[in-house]
């Protein structure tokens, strides 16, 4: 049917055709060149991304965030309440009863019965506290559950940040039973909120009142007060040199002083009345009724309220912001931030009036955050370390509780950082040679499973698939150096490298 | 003259051997493998002497065995955090011993005596104010006392042997120890030629090398992990050579597994005998300890295979005899960065015999809440086991009670110990 073509132009029809179809594929070559470098980048973001908005990836991560884009990611996570909860991490939740058990109801199931007779005695008291070690682990347990499993992980970052910021400290005390429902109703309503109700929520927590002796600092209005109570400073000093202006600032000994007598009359107890909630009481009574002055401001004696007007004003303090900024950045990107990015958050924290989530957002969205220098190179505390681990092998965590003993064991144990700072911030700290060796023994103890969070014998572990999860977290060198390893061994050696050892 | 002086030092010497034999005989030191010749009239002129066919076995589990994987309290919900890759899980391999506690696995050749009711288990128990050190604590258990209030040289095993006198003191003991040092007469049963301790191993040396050639820069990072690595097996080189000495003067525990028979049966050929020791070792489990299996898990087993050879190596002589096992002290509850344990306090103690009622936990069991523990690390001492040799030694034994102070001096029980006999 075809005439064939004839000598002449119709003649040069194919060689013109080959030779177009040759340049054409040539430019595309050239094109999908040029791209690379883009595309290297791209994925540096994606990681970048990942490693610093999330405990670390799981199998898909990667795949996914590329797909959304790292815009898209970055804007879901910073509202956590629109992403749901899987459903294996409800059901491991199910399993701890006292994890969902607001401070108040703890209380009456756990804490001491009072007697007709009196306070309870020494062996009540003994078991009291062996209960309240018990509430403790399930919310260690817990929180270890969200670090593995929750789709919100910025918002699981930001509670773990502010639970160090708001410690407790060491001698809880009776606060022991509380650290679980402490986290749960002051800082997780408000953990990507405004600051200032982180503040006031903590404030007014009785675990906080407990664990710094606030519940005992008291300025009895007639002259009669219970022995060894009397104006306690403890509380003002760690709400003025650690939870807000931070050491170093413009506070004096008057200031601490004028705010321990603020604070006053704040107690633990029932409530008397439909505005005291959650074991908070105010008695007047051992209030101190006189004026004050914080930080150069007055403020009229009025009772309870003093108390908000002087948090309002902590709160809203430009040192306050740059402190708040300083340690966002330490916590998200590298140890001594740069000090132009500290200024432009906290003139973010002063505009937005202390709304966490829009100082989250300029950070990320900041040219810093995707600096090369601050890719790849920051060493994981133990708690990224051993979470980032279970996550890149995927699956669900049989149980907790020997993660929470391994955490212990590499100097991070959850609730229990014995200072009113929590764990130390800086990454650098915890570069110390026992820890790293401890880090290789615990991912060998996990891939073999004589570490049980996987199963005794866990099953589908590989080095391809590990490998497919972290992408360029791992190097080549890493990567063949795991594939040549014995076949049991191999995950072990990628999760336990250098490179697995950094984010 | 001569021979009135020569009389009246006689006769001096003969009251002072009716009144301390152990002067006269300070000097005798029985031969290894013959028979020791008894001097039977000093003896009756010492004691009543022990019921016929009672008897009394120590084993000494020396190097302190890890009480919480003997006893797992597996009900405790610290357990599992504090035991990250050494706890043990209930299965259908273990025995359910009740208030919380499983029984070891690899303890499975004691399962048949529990079920008979004539194995008890006492959580919690050991000697108070021992130090977890291997020394100390061998000699606070040889002399029945605290180590630094020890002033005799005589140990309470032998102190009882010297109580029971009479025709039935002869002691049968499998390894030579200071705890019956002062027993008038005892014959030593070699354990011979037997299986050797294996050394353990520990468990992430491949991984170490491993990781090694990729930790091979100069950054920060490469040199912690070098120094970290030096450090740990250094320590694990120490460890391992604190297992071999404290292991020292006993009977290898694989060894142990089938030498228990025959000293069972030694012990009942011999009418003479009431008492037995032997100490048994490999319970040093600073090094990969290993949970349901492993290192700890197979001195277990080899541990109790002897003890039911040797309860059945006593054959109808079982039914008078009661067998106690214990170590020096206890483990550490928090497990160390080998994945093994430290020398602790509180361990377990273990009461079997026809005489025995078993089928109990017995003594208070404080739990593994961290204001319950010992210096917030170790079992406290909850149960003295002095106490319940005693109670063995009184009601079993036939041991009139006012010379139970000679056997523990300076111990006044602060509770009634549990009963463990029927």
């Amino acid at each position: 049917m075809l005439a064939k073509p004839g000598p002449g132009r119709v003649g040069r029809l194919p060689i013109l055709r080959r030779a177009v179809g040759r340049w054409a594929i040539f430019v595309c070559a050239l094109l999908w060149c040029a791209t690379v470098p883009a595309r290297a980048e791209e994925s540096a973001k994606v990681l970048q991304v990942l490693n610093r908005l999330t405990y670390g990836p799981t199998p898909g991560d990667l795949e996914r965030i590329t797909a959304m884009g790292t815009a898209a990611f970055i804007a879901s996570q910073l509202e956590p309440e629109r992403l749901d909860e899987p459903a294996a991490l409800t059901e491991k939740l199910a399993g701890l009863p006292t994890e969902s058990m607001d401070t108040v109801r703890l209380f009456r199931e756990f804490g001491p019965k009072a007697d007709t007779d009196g306070p309870p005695g020494p062996e009540a008291m003994r078991r009291v506290f062996d209960q309240a070690g018990a509430v403790a682990l399930e919310a260690a347990k817990s929180r270890l559950y969200r670090a593995i499993l929750s789709r919100r992980q910025l918002y699981e970052l930001m509670v773990a940040f502010w639970s160090d910021h708001f410690n407790l400290g060491a001698k809880k005390g009776l606060a022991t039973l509380w650290v679980g429902s402490f986290e749960h109703e002051a800082i997780r309503p408000h953990a990507m909120g405004r600051f200032l109700d982180l503040l006031s929520a903590t404030a007014m927590h009785p675990a906080m009142l407990i664990a710094f002796g606030n519940w005992k600092n008291v300025s009895p209005r007639h002259g009669v007060s219970a022995p060894g109570e009397g104006l306690d400073t403890s509380y003002a000093a760690i709400v003025l040199n650690n939870q807000t202006l931070g050491p170093g600032g413009p506070q004096k000994t008057g200031d601490v002083k004028a705010l321990a007598r603020i604070f006053t009359g704040w107690r633990v107890g029932a409530a008397r009345d439909g505005a005291e909630t959650g074991g908070f009481h105010f008695e007047p009574d051992l209030h101190d009724p006189t004026d004050k002055v914080l930080l150069g401001q007055p403020i009229k004696g009025s009772g309870v309220g003093e108390g908000a007007a002087a948090l309002r004003i902590l709160a809203g303090h430009k040192v306050t912001a740059v402190t708040i900024s300083r340690k966002l950045i330490q916590y998200f990107l590298c140890d001594e931030p740069p000090p132009s990015l500290v200024k432009r958050l906290a003139e973010t924290f002063t505009a937005t009036e202390g709304d966490i989530r829009e100082v989250l957002r300029a950070l990320f969205t900041s040219a810093e955050f995707f600096d090369p220098k601050y890719m790849g190179n920051r060493f994981k505390r133990p708690l990224r370390q051993v979470v980032s681990t279970v996550r890149a092998l995927g699956g669900v965590p049989r149980d907790t509780a020997a993660l929470v003993g391994a955490l212990d064991g590499l100097g991070q144990p959850l609730y229990e950082a014995g200072s009113a700072d929590g764990h130390p911030i800086l990454t650098a700290t915890w570069l110390k040679p026992e820890n790293v060796a401890r880090r290789v023994a615990l991912a060998g103890d996990i891939v073999s499973g004589r570490l049980p969070v996987l199963g005794p014998k866990p099953v589908g572990l590989s080095v391809q698939g590990l490998a497919g999860t972290l992408g360029p977290a791992v190097s080549a060198s890493t990567r063949q150096a795991a594939a040549k390893a014995p076949e049991r061994l191999g995950p072990a050696v990628l999760l336990g490298s250098p490179d697995f050892m950094r984010y | 003259m001569r021979r009135r002086d020569m009389l009246r030092w006689l006769a001096a010497l003969g009251a002072v051997g009716l009144a301390d034999p152990g002067l006269v005989l300070a000097r005798r030191k029985a031969s290894a493998r013959g028979q020791t010749t008894g001097r039977e009239q000093d003896h009756k002129a010492a004691a009543a002497g022990a019921r016929p066919g009672k008897r009394l076995v120590v084993v000494l589990l020396q190097g302190g065995p890890d009480g919480l994987s003997l006893a797992a309290p597996t009900a405790d919900p610290f357990y599992p955090a504090l035991r990250p890759t050494t706890a043990i899980v209930p299965g259908k391999d273990s025995l359910d011993l009740g208030g919380g506690f499983i029984l070891h696995p690899a303890l499975a050749p004691l399962f048949p005596f529990w079920k008979q009711k004539k194995l008890a288990v006492i959580p919690a128990c050991g000697l108070p104010g021992v130090a977890p050190e291997h020394q100390a604590a061998l000699a606070s258990f040889a002399a029945g006392v605290p180590a630094k209030d020890a002033p005799r040289k005589s140990g309470w095993l032998g102190r009882l042997s010297l109580a029971l006198g009479g025709e039935r003191a002869q002691m049968l003991v499998g390894s030579l120890s200071p705890v019956f040092a002062g027993a008038p007469h005892y014959k030593l049963l070699a354990p011979g030629r037997g299986p050797s301790l294996p050394a353990p191993v520990p468990e992430d040396q491949a991984l170490f090398e491993a990781e090694s050639r990729l930790f091979d820069g100069r950054t920060a990072l490469d040199t912690a992990f070098t120094a970290g690595r030096k450090a740990r097996s250094a320590l694990q080189s120490r460890f391992l050579a604190e297992s071999r000495e404290s292991a020292a003067g006993a009977v290898p525990a694989p060894t142990f597994a089938r030498y228990g028979e025959r000293f069972g049966r030694e012990l009942a050929e011999r009418r003479d005998a009431s008492l037995g020791f032997v100490a048994v070792s490999g319970f040093d489990t600073h090094v990969s300890q290993g949970a349901g299996q492993g290192y700890l898990a197979d001195r277990l087993c080899e541990t109790a295979e002897g003890l039911s050879g040797l309860l059945d190596g006593l054959g109808k002589a079982a039914d008078g005899t009661v067998v106690v096992a214990l170590g020096e002290f206890g483990r550490r509850v928090r497990e160390n960065a080998f994945g093994g344990t430290d020398n602790g306090r509180g361990g377990v103690m273990l009461v079997m015999g026809g005489p025995v009622a078993g089928g109990r936990v017995l003594g208070p069991w404080p739990g593994l809440a961290d204001h319950r523990l010992a210096e917030g690390q170790d079992v406290d001492v909850a149960t003295d086991w002095r106490g319940v040799v005693a109670e063995i030694a009184r009601y079993h034994l036939g041991l009139p009670e006012k010379r139970l102070a000679e056997i523990f001096p300076g111990f006044t029980p602060q509770g009634p110990p549990p009963s463990v006999l029927a």
